[in-house]
């Protein structure tokens, strides 16, 4: 496995940097103070109703440990975390796969 | 590859050649039976695309319930798509996800079919199709 990784790494998904990368981005990023960046599509439209409205932030706070804020804020970060974790995970053991074709 | 473009001739790009390299080590027959079954069961790239655009409309992740990507799907419909964000991620990459998909089912069938239409010989691996018959 360990063998593997540079081959994994280059096989593996688009999709699994960017879930990756969103995750560490959050887990760097202070969620109280206002985003240097409005990235939300909804917010540049001018709408101001959407039910994933906070889960940024809200994920940001659980993988900084404040539990409450977090669940104050979008009670599904939890469960966000743990499916984009997991579809990693999948990502990364399809590519590890593709790597060792003669064994499937 | 001739083979792909005679029993297949919808497939292209990526999965054209995935399925060339599987039909490569089958017989003749093992090929048509192949290509019977993967047809009905791979998806197609633009039905992908059309369910999620549905994703703009307020039904996000229909296309990975689609995809039998049940977690993503339940994440997109509860967050509407990561706020439009993951859906518009997925629009870009609708062939790729679509081929991850049929990926797995071309190896299912191509496992199925080995097993189900054995050749006479056994590992025909490394024997032109025409010999694999006596």
């Amino acid at each position: 496995m360990i063998r593997q990784l540079p081959h994994v790494l280059r096989t593996l998904s688009p999709e699994a940097y960017l879930w990756a990368v969103a995750l560490v981005v959050l887990a760097a990023t202070d969620p109280t103070t206002p985003p240097l960046l409005r990235l939300c599509p909804l917010d540049l439209m001018g709408l101001t109703f959407c039910p994933g409205c906070g889960l940024g932030r809200a994920v940001a706070h659980l993988l900084q440990g404040a539990w409450a804020a977090s669940w104050a804020l979008h009670p599904l970060a939890g469960p966000t975390v743990l499916i984009l974790g997991a579809r990693i995970g999948q990502l990364a053991h399809e590519a590890a796969r593709a790597s060792t074709p003669s064994s499937s | 590859m001739s083979r792909v473009l005679k029993l297949l001739p919808e497939l292209e790009g990526d999965e054209q050649l995935y399925v060339a390299r599987l039909m490569k080590e089958m017989s003749d027959e093992q090929a048509e039976q192949f290509a019977h079954i993967y047809r009905q069961r791979r998806r197609n790239p633009t039905l992908t695309l059309g369910l999620a655009l549905i994703g703009f409309a307020g039904f996000a992740g229909i296309h990975r319930f689609g995809l039998e990507q049940i977690l993503m799907g339940l994440l997109y419909l509860f967050t509407a798509g990561l706020c439009f964000i993951g859906t518009i991620v997925d629009l870009f990459r609708y062939q790729g996800l679509t081929f991850e998909y049929n990926r797995k089912k071309a190896d299912e069938v191509a496992l199925l079919v080995a097993r189900t239409f054995p050749t006479s010989s056994g590992d025909t691996d490394h024997l032109p199709p025409g010999e694999a018959a006596t």
